[in-house]
């Protein structure tokens, strides 16, 4: 009684921020919940005329959608390497970016600054269908660029379309090329964000440039890094299947080390176009972020109660 | 008593009812009847060329006055149909006529209820052009005994051959291509004298290779296109289903393909390869690449004509595709199937509906020359036949300006070529071992591609795992299923 009394003074007491409130509340409901009873096609066998609700359920209780995941042992490797690919390129194109946003702030000249942080944002422009076609001239064995390079300089010709190991590299070097310069920019607002007497009595104390950017920078960034990370961890299972598919595409002498859950998904449904097979693809992605950003913030909360998201 | 009096007068009652309905329907309205103004919604695959829309108006200035109906066109971009197509045929969208065919999974489709079932409608509403419909074109397109597919009556094959360029040919003395081996001597010499060819047979990422030398052994894919996983031998006695690696000749494919592939016909990377072979024939990166006859027309079209392009058919025994290849349907969400279908009976026997939607207004965007073949304006305001291969008619269809001169003689000599064969009627049924499908043709991608290209190191390790990830797959449980629908389509169908 006194609890639900409680609740109605409180709502009464801030009317009009609640009222301010609604329509966020009201869209997100609209645009973000509802949609979510869609979900349960994922556990049905679809049929057009039927429509999402009136479809019977699949075999198996439901779950026969979701077996062209595991069927063939595919699912376990394919969800390692979605999760290690976006930790790895998230590492190290976060870690170049703030090392890119470090050097533009520091730089004196104020036309070079602008040029440089022009061209580093470059390639966030190119899709990544070019960049397929680059790497494409750049790699290919017989008149490919690294390749003429190489011989040019009396080395020997690589093929480099088989050996898979080498594109773990290959997809983080095109990964942190076209995104550092887009990430940087957030990088560079918190670093001029800091207040500039830190560094002014830093340098009065005689702090040399490796000193402050030790002792303020990186400490002045270190919230932005770890929100960064917590909205990027709940992506981890969600490859960036663009960049995938037009570096890799079909090749299939590529897909033990560079297959992720989405190209795996595209390549067995691609003929099929099973409404219900890819929808339990989306949902055991899904179900399996949501465990792993609860897990994260809840490690961050332990450690760093003011940086938790929630 | 009395009571079941009442119930016997009820039953006789409801009896007259039930045995008047239809004829009373019948009595009150024409089925024909043409009253009502309707808008139909038509989808196609393809790029809206510039023009469209100024045909579509005088179109629709001629539908309005003959079917008082006015129809709107909506395109389906190659880009995006994968996801689009199935979204429209899925949100019940309003939609009276979209083009269908195999290879956009026509069958499953069907059998999940997105098209209305047609054998009862045609007969009343495309009474005319059904005269001109080959019976077994009714049959491809039934499914689970219902047709859902009305589909073009245009023949094609299923020839696969090597389009090579006949001016370096003749530089080279070399014999024309007839098989294999005389294709693999052209490739030879081009590799060897010409270093601007950087991909001799214009392989990439799907190159038709192994699809034509299948064909070529008397093997038939149930999917009744390439890139199949699952064939039978047209030529046994009684057919057996087996995948592609299990084929007794693959080895020697494989062979053959990796001794291809080390003479350097095609690159390293070839499987990263995206741009097609036609494209980089045009390019002049390629100098043949491995299709069909009708790639050989447009190719022909398409390039300079002192290259002397030339085709030749590999695969000795060739049937008539499935009509299925190009279809228009009718979806379920269709408010006017009536009127959709008295619209479409009228394109497909009207030569003025047919040729606007298909080629634009005459002396605008096209003319025919004397010879009956079509003379485009303009290819970058309306190219020929947008997206129009679901109705495109024997009787209608004409070749372009600058088609091969000898196109009839090469169209003729390969109907003398054509065998029958029932199974081009078979619509293969993935959706009882969905999953395992859809495991194999993962496992295809990655272990068999490469294969079928020569791209191996190794050639007994790499078909061993072939084998072995295709037994993990579910490939026993996928081929019992389909010799299941093989054998009762085999026991239903073969005289």
């Amino acid at each position: 009684m006194k609890q639900r009394n409680g609740f109605l003074r409180e709502m009464r007491r801030n009317r009009t921020l609640y009222a301010m409130l609604l329509p966020a509340v009201l869209l997100a409901v609209v645009i973000l919940y509802i949609p979510m009873a869609g979900l349960v096609v994922a556990f049905k066998n679809y049929q057009y005329n039927l429509g999402i609700f009136d479809s019977p359920w699949a075999k198996y209780g439901g779950f026969d959608n979701f077996r062209f995941l595991f069927i063939s042992g595919k699912g376990f490797s394919i969800t390692l390497n979605t999760a290690f690919y976006n930790l790895f390129n998230l590492v190290t194109s976060q870690a170049l970016s703030m090392v890119v946003a470090i050097v533009i702030t520091e730089m004196r000249g104020r036309i070079f600054k602008r040029a440089t942080q022009s061209v580093i944002f470059l390639p966030y422009f190119i899709s990544w269908i070019i960049v397929g076609s680059f790497a494409y001239n750049f790699f290919n064995y017989e008149i490919g660029s690294l390749n003429n390079m190489m011989e040019a300089l009396g080395g020997a010709r690589v093929n480099l379309y088989g050996i898979p190991g080498a594109w773990v590299f290959i997809i983080m070097a095109f990964n942190c090329w076209k995104w550092v310069g887009y990430n940087s920019i957030i990088y560079i607002a918190a670093i001029t964000s800091i207040d500039a007497e830190c560094y002014e009595a830093a340098d009065i104390d005689g702090a040399n440039i490796w000193r402050k950017i030790a002792y303020i920078t990186l400490p002045s960034v270190k919230p932005t890094v770890i929100v960064i990370f917590l909205l990027n961890i709940s992506r981890i299972l969600r490859g960036d299947f663009q960049m995938f598919f037009q570096l890799i595409g079909m090749n299939g002498q590529l897909f033990n080390a560079t297959d992720v859950i989405d190209t795996y998904v595209f390549r067995s449904l691609i003929s099929g176009g099973d409404v219900g097979m890819t929808a339990a693809a989306t949902l055991y992605q899904s179900v399996l972020c949501f465990l792993i950003i609860i897990a994260v913030n809840w490690l961050v909360k332990r450690t760093e109660p003011d940086y938790a998201l929630f | 008593m009395k009571k079941a009096f009442r119930s016997l007068a009820l039953a006789l009652a409801l009896a007259l009812l039930m045995g008047m309905l239809p004829a009373a329907a019948l009595a009150a309205d024409n089925p024909l009847d043409t009253s009502e103004r309707v808008e139909l919604v038509m989808y196609l695959f393809g790029n809206e060329p510039p023009r469209y829309p100024a045909m579509l108006e005088e179109f629709n200035k001629m539908a309005l006055e003959e079917l008082n109906c006015t129809l709107s066109v909506y395109f389906i971009g190659w880009g995006e149909y994968t996801t689009k197509y199935p979204l429209l045929l899925s949100s019940n969208e309003e939609i009276d006529l979209i083009y269908a065919a195999t290879w956009i999974d026509f069958a499953n489709l069907a059998k999940r209820g997105a098209f209305l079932p047609l054998e009862d409608l045609l007969p009343i509403y495309c009474a005319e052009s059904l005269k001109d419909q080959p019976p077994e074109a009714l049959v491809q397109g039934s499914v689970d005994g219902h047709v859902y597919a009305y589909t073009s009556n245009v023949k094609t094959y299923s020839a696969y051959g090597a389009i090579v360029r006949g001016d370096l040919r003749e530089k080279y003395n070399l014999p024309p291509v007839t098989d294999f081996d005389s294709y693999a001597a052209y490739l030879q010499a081009i590799v060897d004298n010409e270093p601007s060819f950087t991909d001799a047979a214009g392989g990439y990422n799907d190159p038709l290779f192994e699809d034509a030398w299948m064909f070529s052994k008397g093997l038939h894919p149930l999917t009744g296109s390439t890139g199949g996983v699952y064939y039978i031998d047209t030529t046994a006695e009684k057919p057996t289903v087996f995948a592609a690696h299990e084929w007794e000749g693959f080895r020697e494919m494989a062979e053959k393909m990796k001794d291809w592939s080390d003479r350097g016909f095609w690159p390293k990377s070839i499987l990263s390869i995206t741009d097609d072979g036609g494209t980089m024939m045009k390019q002049g990166v390629a100098a043949s690449r491995v299709h069909n006859f009708d790639n050989y027309v447009s190719d022909y079209i398409q390039n300079p004509n002192e290259w002397k392009i030339e085709w030749t058919n590999l695969v000795p025994k060739i049937n008539h595709l499935s009509y299925l290849q190009d279809t228009m349907a009718v979806p379920s969400s269709s408010k006017h199937p009536d009127r959709a279908l008295m619209l479409l009976d009228k394109i497909r026997t009207d030569a003025r509906y047919y040729n606007m939607l298909t080629y634009g207004i005459e002396g605008v965007d096209y003319e025919f020359d004397e010879n009956g073949f079509v003379k485009v304006a303009n290819q970058d305001t309306f190219a020929s036949e947008p997206g129009t291969w679901g109705f495109r008619m024997e009787k209608f269809h004409r070749q372009g300006v600058g088609a091969p001169p000898t196109y009839v003689e090469e169209k003729a000599a390969l109907e003398a070529a054509v065998v029958p064969n029932i199974f081009r009627s078979f619509n293969m049924d993935t959706a009882p071992v969905k999953n395992e499908y859809a495991a194999m043709q993962n496992v295809y991608a990655q272990y068999y591609y490469p294969l079928s290209v020569g791209v191996s190191t190794d050639l007994d390790a790499d078909i061993a795992k072939l084998a072995e990830q295709a037994t993990a797959a579910g490939n026993d449980v996928v081929k019992a299923e389909l010799q299941r629908q093989v054998d009762a389509f085999y026991a239903a169908n073969a005289k």
